[in-house]
């Protein structure tokens, strides 16, 4: 093998290593909800195609407060897509309509169409789990679809994960 | 060819070796990597599968178990799949099992302690009162033996759970009186909330409801799920607590609150909580409003706090929720109809005439179907009677005499006090001027009816009619 040859080799070896790292944690996602428009930002309904994250290897602090998630649990039966608004250790609160974190009001960037009326039980996100909330909290049903009717859920039941910005990934 | 090249010198050869080496330690390196990314994924997978409960979950984590027999971990985790889905003394059996396969595979391991205890006190809750104390209290040794730390919320939760299957619930509220300092797992402070709830309904704590709430968000399964193996049998267990925390809240006389702007509020919370509830395709059920028998029970709760707060209308339209719901109790009807007998007595004639006379006939109406619901059935002709003499007085306010009689007449017969019945058809017969009257007052005093004078004096003037 000539010397000049190394350093394209050396690339060719780390853009496989790469590719397949790419292939292994990443995976483009086609959303399947009907329209709902439970997230505003980015805007996604029936047909977005995003790009997720794969969630084999995610460690249970590896959520971020604004990451879309896509789940399934014994208590939602089918697969559900939510925004994580607190991780593991934070106390939620529901107060008329608005989102308290560790008893601080939250302003929230996300949450649109509050009900004042919601009756919501203060908790503590337990430990490997997620606290999550639709973008439009008084839509199409939309409260029971987040942890207002399930509680936090499981980091495990997590299948994929879209981060806030456009495009995902 | 190097390899030929490098074994005609020394140097050759060294870095020959040194790279045959290299090669075989990184060999040993990628199969040992291989091989525990498999053994992870078969955990990993095994691990997502419970907590997104796949349909093939547990053949996972028994498979798991079996792969790896000296593994402690993966006999707590079956062993909490079953705890959490045991419903009978069998499959909490099977979860005791798996935890103490684990305590003796490693003995000093918190979470099959943990799930040791919390097994055998469910296993518990299931026995008669006194075996019931028994074995909340050797779950207390087996605690204290495994030396778990008092403080873990896990711990805590579970020695609440003791006090109150051994009838001590103010224990146990003092000893959840305090939010956990370290966040617990989902399943701990599920149980932590659970006995808070329990402790409270068993102590008519008027708090009940706010500790009910958090403890049902926590379930593994929704409501309806929960109830539905059985149609016809007992509710499940989140159903029944939730029902009994709304009684104790909002109708239980030992846990009333000293004002009447604390129960407004608590009403206001279980009604936000529980009624159905208009949504963007019409009605929705209230998320912690348990389904079927469950819900006339609430709803009835309801309107017990709401006629308490004399709204009168609110209460007769949950106390009609409730009979919709539970078309079998007539408890519920006849609160209806109370309720709107009273709800009509709140109309000031002078202001609302008609309003009144309607709101009348209306009890009146409800008074109605009530004793056509009843008819025939043993046991209920007190309350058939008691419906009947309501009924009849109500239509008589509502200016519907012709009504109250028939009402009276075909319902009130069985009356305890037939004297009392005489009297009473006589009454409204009168009022009718219907000459009937004078035989029915008759018959009152024939039967000795208290008031014979006074009824002698109504024959002689209605006989001069």
């Amino acid at each position: 093998m000539k010397v000049e040859a190394v350093p394209f080799y050396a690339i060719l070896v780390a853009a496989v290593t790469g590719g397949c790292w790419f292939v292994l944690r990443y995976e483009f996602y086609r959303f399947k909800d009907p329209k709902l428009r439970q997230f505003c930002d980015p805007e996604i309904s029936e047909g977005t195609q995003r790009l997720g994250r794969d969630v084999m290897f995610l460690r249970d602090d590896a959520l971020q407060v604004g990451d879309i998630v896509r789940f399934r649990t014994a208590r939602t039966g089918a697969e559900t897509t939510s925004r994580v608004v607190a991780v593991a250790g934070q106390r939620v609160a529901i107060v008329a309509g608005r989102l308290h974190i560790d008893g601080v009001e939250v302003k929230d960037p996300w949450g649109k169409r509050a009900n004042a009326a919601d009756v919501v039980p203060d908790l503590f996100v337990p430990e490997g789990c997620v606290y999550v909330l639709n973008d439009m909290r008084w839509s199409n049903h939309s409260d029971r679809l987040d942890s207002r009717a399930f509680g936090p859920i499981p980091v495990r039941s997590v299948e994929y994960v879209f981060s806030p910005k456009d495009g995902g990934g | 060819m190097v390899p030929i090249e490098a074994v005609k010198s020394r140097e050759g050869l060294a870095y020959l070796g040194g790279a045959a080496l290299a090669f075989l330690i990184s060999a040993l390196l990628i199969a040992g990597g291989i091989e525990r990314y498999l053994t992870e994924d078969a955990l990993r997978e095994a691990v997502q599968a419970y907590h997104r409960d796949a349909p093939d979950a547990r053949a996972k984590l028994v498979e798991l178990k079996d792969a790896r027999p000296g593994d402690a971990s993966t006999r707590v985790l079956l062993g909490c799949f079953e705890l959490e889905r045991a419903e009978d003394a069998d499959r909490l059996g099977v979860a005791e099992r798996l935890f103490e396969e684990a305590l003796g595979l490693e003995p000093g391991r918190t979470s099959a302690s943990v799930g040791l205890a919390a097994a055998r006190l469910r296993l518990a809750a299931l026995k008669a009162a006194e075996g019931r104390a028994r074995e909340a209290a050797s779950v207390g040794e087996l605690i204290d033996r495994s030396g778990l730390d008092a403080s873990d919320p896990d711990v805590v939760a579970l020695r609440a759970g003791m006090e109150v299957l051994r009838g001590r619930p103010e224990q146990a509220l003092q000893l959840l009186s305090s939010p956990p300092r370290t966040t617990p797992s989902r399943a701990g402070q599920g149980a932590w909330h659970w006995n808070r709830a329990a402790a409270a309904i068993l102590a008519r704590d008027g708090d009940a409801l706010e500790a009910a709430l958090p403890a049902y968000l926590l379930r593994r399964l929704p409501l309806p799920a929960e109830s539905q193996n059985d149609p016809n049998g007992p509710p499940g267990d989140a159903a029944r607590l939730l029902t009994m925390a709304y009684r104790v809240s909002l109708a239980d006389p030992a846990a009333r609150p000293p004002t009447t702007e604390a129960l407004t509020q608590r009403l206001e919370r279980a009604a936000a909580a529980a009624t159905l509830r208009a949504g963007g395709s019409g009605l929705l059920r209230g998320r912690y409003l348990p389904p079927g028998r469950e819900e006339a029970a609430v709803q009835n709760a309801l309107g017990m706090a709401q006629a308490r707060l004399e709204r009168w209308a609110d209460a007769a339209e949950s106390f009609e929720q409730a009979s919709r719901a539970n078309p079998e109790e007539p408890l519920y009807m006849l609160n209806m109809a109370l309720a709107r007998r009273r709800q009509a007595e709140g109309i000031d004639a002078a202001t609302d005439a008609k309003g009144r006379t309607a709101a009348f006939q209306r009890a009146g109406e409800a008074f109605r179907r009530l004793c056509e619901s009843l008819a025939g059935k043993e046991g209920r002709e007190a309350t058939r009677v008691l419906a009947a003499t309501s009924g009849a007085s109500a239509l008589l306010a509502g200016g519907d005499v012709r009504g109250a009689i028939v009402l009276y007449r075909t319902h009130s017969t069985g009356h305890p006090n037939p004297a009392e019945q005489a009297r009473d058809l006589g009454a409204l017969l009168d009022h009718a001027k219907d000459k009937a009257c004078v035989d029915e007052y008759r018959r009152a005093i024939s039967l000795n009816h208290p008031e014979t004078a006074a009824l002698e004096r109504r024959v002689r003037v209605r006989s001069r009619r």
